[in-house]
């Protein structure tokens, strides 16, 4: 942090570090909830939080810091307003697509993959997707990711690559991803 | 079998098991230039299986990274610039620590 962002304080400090990053806290609140409104509803109770906080931040991975305010408020509100998510007949569902005609392609543009890929997130181990959201949603590099998580570069590599595989291996069974050759 | 078909396998001077082993690296932009880089780029463009492979995985970032619905981020971003003008809320902010 440079000594003109040292400087700023309060909501200059919040537009400076917070505001440009809405769009990647929206996503990863996506990932989370898996609805847009829902999302949003989080993203606003995470940007009252990081406002409130935003002083004793350390101007170190804004992203990252940003990430940690929206899963812990997700904790929260779920604590808070749903004890139980289970049996949910509200909860979308992802169909099975196996032996279909339906080409990936197809099923990429008509937004079926997307919704795959986000309900595979949900089956992840939690410190998989945590390295998925600081890699591909929050748009990290492997070495800044390794350094928020305080471990090897090699671990961050095996735990994303390993979770896209897992990933993979899910879209394969709903038909939406070719068989895997190895 | 097919196992072993894949780690005999070689096209541009590399093995297709090597080329699963890496192509999620080069995909993210982290293999570093050299050699094994080129050999890899020209192995994804003859070898179909590898070519399919690398093309699901660049889907599945690209997923992965979707913009988020413009109009929710101007909501978001209206939200933010209204928050000093909201009324106070308690002073213990919980989650906020780092991970």
């Amino acid at each position: 942090m440079d000594d003109t962002q040292e400087a700023l304080t309060g909501k200059a400090r919040f537009d400076h570090f917070v505001v440009p990053e809405i769009d990647v806290m929206l996503r990863v609140a996506r990932s989370i909830t898996g609805h847009t409104a829902e999302a949003e509803d989080l993203v606003q109770d995470s940007l009252l939080r990081a406002y409130r906080s935003i002083d004793n931040f350390d101007g170190k991975h804004a992203r990252a810091w940003l990430l940690t305010i929206v899963r812990n408020t997700n904790i929260n509100r779920n604590r808070r307003q749903r004890p139980t998510l289970l049996d949910d007949p509200g909860a979308p569902e992802v169909e099975g697509r196996a032996g279909t005609s339906v080409s990936t392609e197809d099923v990429y543009l008509d937004g079926t993959f997307d919704a795959s890929v986000e309900a595979s997130l949900a089956g992840l181990a939690p410190d998989a997707l945590l390295v998925v959201e600081l890699v591909d949603l929050a748009g990290l590099s492997y070495a800044e990711a390794a350094e928020v998580l305080g471990v090897p570069i090699g671990t961050v590599m095996s735990r994303l690559h390993r979770a896209r595989r897992r990933i993979r291996e899910d879209l394969r069974h709903s038909g939406l991803a070719p068989r895997r050759f190895r | 079998m097919m196992r072993l078909m894949m780690r005999l396998r070689r096209k541009a001077g590399i093995s297709c098991a090597r080329v699963q082993d890496l192509v999620q690296s080069y995909l993210d932009g982290e293999l570093e230039d050299g050699p094994e880089r080129a050999r890899l780029i020209a192995h994804l463009e003859m070898c179909r299986l590898c070519g399919v492979e690398a093309e699901t995985y660049e889907r599945i970032k690209a997923s992965l990274a979707a913009d988020p619905p413009p109009e929710s981020v101007d909501r978001l971003t209206q939200f933010a610039a209204s928050i000093p003008d909201l009324p106070d809320t308690p002073d213990t902010v919980e989650g906020t620590e780092a991970s």
